[in-house]
């Protein structure tokens, strides 16, 4: 499908990423390395390095800045406004999030106009913000949260929920608690966590690879698939917001990468934590010193 | 989705007696209600299936084309989802008015079809590199009357099933242009391997620790939130969905996934058998859209 955006100068109509001649990826085809770790150095169970900022965007109300590894994601977040009185009266308030993908944000270019994967990413960060703030305080209001991916190497939807809490949390928006994203994936039986993308195409494709191995007919009986899931840790004894699972596995081994997933959410709750506490330290103390001036 | 509208007294009644077990319909938790389901309703699709569940109306077709593959795919035919609300269902559908749920809707099924298990788009090839098979699967939402998801499902796995394209070879090359021979023969037809294509079952969180399978449109104005789960034949959970504004706890969710896993495998059971038996019903009457 070519969409022809008449507002940029796009390039001809048939097109081919020089990626389908020769793949970004390293060549090796493996999941994992001769010595048990993945591609990336990692251990099965290791996350990726993450990074936490707010405030980085001056003329929002709230904004934050989330890097998941490679994968970086700026949220910004506008209001509560007023929504124009109109027929239908709501007493509770509304959310508008948007999410924006880059173009340069994966290997192949992806289109500026947000396409169904685009438009579905942002109903799940809507319902999983929705279920998080108090909207029964911002009657007739509207919270707008805006969401960019910068550069795409997995665990996106995981990113950008994390990014908007934080954002909120900046923008002193009421909420029952800080939702969390984390993600898990399944390969050969085993769990890894916070995939990046290459794992998860690897894993996207797996199923196919070992149906080839076996001949036709035969159902692969490995389990392979990817899991991501948002999690709110201390209201209600905790309560998950969002989950998005692709695969192919048992429900114990389900249960098992969820288990995994959760745990993960929980410990990078206990950072964001400490990065919000940080920021209200600083702004009380940069406060301090100018009314001492 | 589409407004009824409860008092809090008819909800408070709907959720507590959900909570002892009994639902407004006298079902249990675990119960279905009665699926109607046909294939072959429409000549102009390569494969249809109209399903009802009580008020619940769906009407999938298949139609198969011949296309160049994706660039990154080249080895690989295609299955690809879209879905309409139509503005029968609900006044707010018309136009453009059911989108987002559309979109919803689509990119659910098309993760649930997206692993290999569950459709093999590798035998879909004609030339490789030039032309694939590619299957449009269009749902049109008729009716809704709660549980969407798992209707669309059976839908499409019973309009897949009943798909039956006319055999294609390639007869020649004329200029760089191939040529090709579809058979005129009504029983030289291909069909597709949709045995181990999964379900969608829909748990409603109606409270902590209290789910139910196949939420009426009453039961869901009562909840916010639902589990959707994909099951495959042999009970593996291929997709799973949380949808809609709220939040389940974790035991809650463990035992919507663990319970889905068995009950999948029963509606599979049943539904191929079902699917079997109409095909090889002789002299097979259409009953299509009347009554």
């Amino acid at each position: 499908m070519s969409n022809r955006d008449p507002r940029r100068n796009c390039g001809p109509e048939k097109t081919t990423p020089i990626y389908v001649l020769k793949s970004p990826y390293p060549e090796n085809n493996q999941f994992l390395q001769e010595d048990g770790k993945r591609n990336d150095k990692r251990s099965p169970l290791e996350i990726r390095k993450v990074y936490f900022g707010v405030s980085n965007i001056s003329q929002a109300k709230g904004s934050s800045y989330v890097e998941l590894g490679r994968t970086k994601v700026v949220c910004g977040v506008y209001g509560p406004k007023e929504i124009p009185p109109s027929n239908v009266f709501k007493s509770s308030g509304q959310v508008m999030c948007e999410v924006k993908v880059a173009p340069f944000s994966s290997f192949v270019r992806r289109s500026p106009v947000p396409d169904r994967q685009v438009k579905e990413l942002s109903m799940q960060v809507k319902e999983a913000l929705e279920a998080a703030i108090i909207l029964d305080e911002y009657p007739k209001a509207q919270i707008d949260v805006f969401l960019t991916v910068v550069e795409d190497r997995g665990g996106v939807l995981g990113a950008c929920v994390t990014a908007a809490s934080l954002a909120l949390c900046d923008a002193d928006i009421t909420m029952y608690d800080i939702v969390v994203g984390a993600s898990t994936a399944w390969y050969n039986g085993q769990i890894y966590l916070d995939p990046s993308i290459e794992e998860e195409e690897y894993i996207a494709t797996a199923a196919e690879r070992q149906a080839l191995c076996k001949g036709d007919g035969e159902v692969a009986t490995a389990s392979n698939g990817c899991l991501t899931v948002a999690l709110m840790p201390l209201y209600a004894n905790g309560q998950v917001a969002t989950m998005v699972m692709s695969g192919s596995m048992t429900a114990s081994q389900l249960q098992d990468g969820l288990d995994a997933a959760l745990e993960t959410c929980r410990k990078i709750y206990a950072i964001i934590k400490q990065v919000l506490l940080n920021r209200v330290k600083e702004s009380d103390e940069s406060s301090k010193a100018e009314q001492s001036e | 989705m589409v407004d009824i509208n409860l008092s809090e007294a008819e909800k408070r009644y709907i959720i507590d007696g959900v909570k002892l077990g009994i639902r407004a319909d006298g079902r249990g938790p675990l119960d279905y209600r009665e699926l109607e389901l046909e294939t072959g309703v429409l000549d102009t699709a390569n494969g249809s299936a109209r399903v009802r569940l009580h008020r619940t109306d769906v009407l999938v077709t298949v139609k198969m084309e011949l296309e160049p593959p994706a660039p990154a795919r080249p080895n690989h035919g295609k299955l690809l989802f879209f879905v309409n609300y139509s503005g029968n269902a609900a006044p707010e559908f018309e136009g453009r008015g059911g989108d987002e749920l559309a979109a919803r809707l689509s990119g659910v099924l098309e993760r649930l079809y997206s692993d290999a298990n569950a459709f093999n788009t590798a035998g879909l090839v004609l030339v490789p590199g030039k032309y694939v098979k590619a299957f449009y699967v269009d749902v049109e939402v008729l009716e809704c009357g709660g549980n969407l998801f798992d209707v669309v499902s059976v839908g499409v796995k019973a309009a897949l099933y009943a798909t039956r394209t006319p055999s294609i070879t390639i007869t020649g090359e004329d200029g760089g242009e191939l040529e090709f021979n579809l058979s005129d023969n009504p029983y030289d037809v291909d069909r597709l391997d949709v045995v181990n294509a999964p379900v969608l079952i829909t748990h409603l969180r109606v409270s902590e620790g209290a789910t139910v399978v196949d939420p009426s449109i009453e039961e869901e104005q009562c909840a916010p939130v639902s589990v959707v789960v994909g099951v495959a034949p042999n009970s593996s959970i291929c997709a799973v969905h949380l949808l809609g504004p709220g939040t389940i706890g974790p035991q809650t969710l463990q035992k919507a996934l663990k319970g889905s896993s068995t009950l999948g495998a029963d509606i599979h059971v049943r539904l191929l058998a079902k699917l079997k038996q109409e095909e090889n019903f002789q002299g097979r009457r259409i009953r299509g859209f009347l009554g």
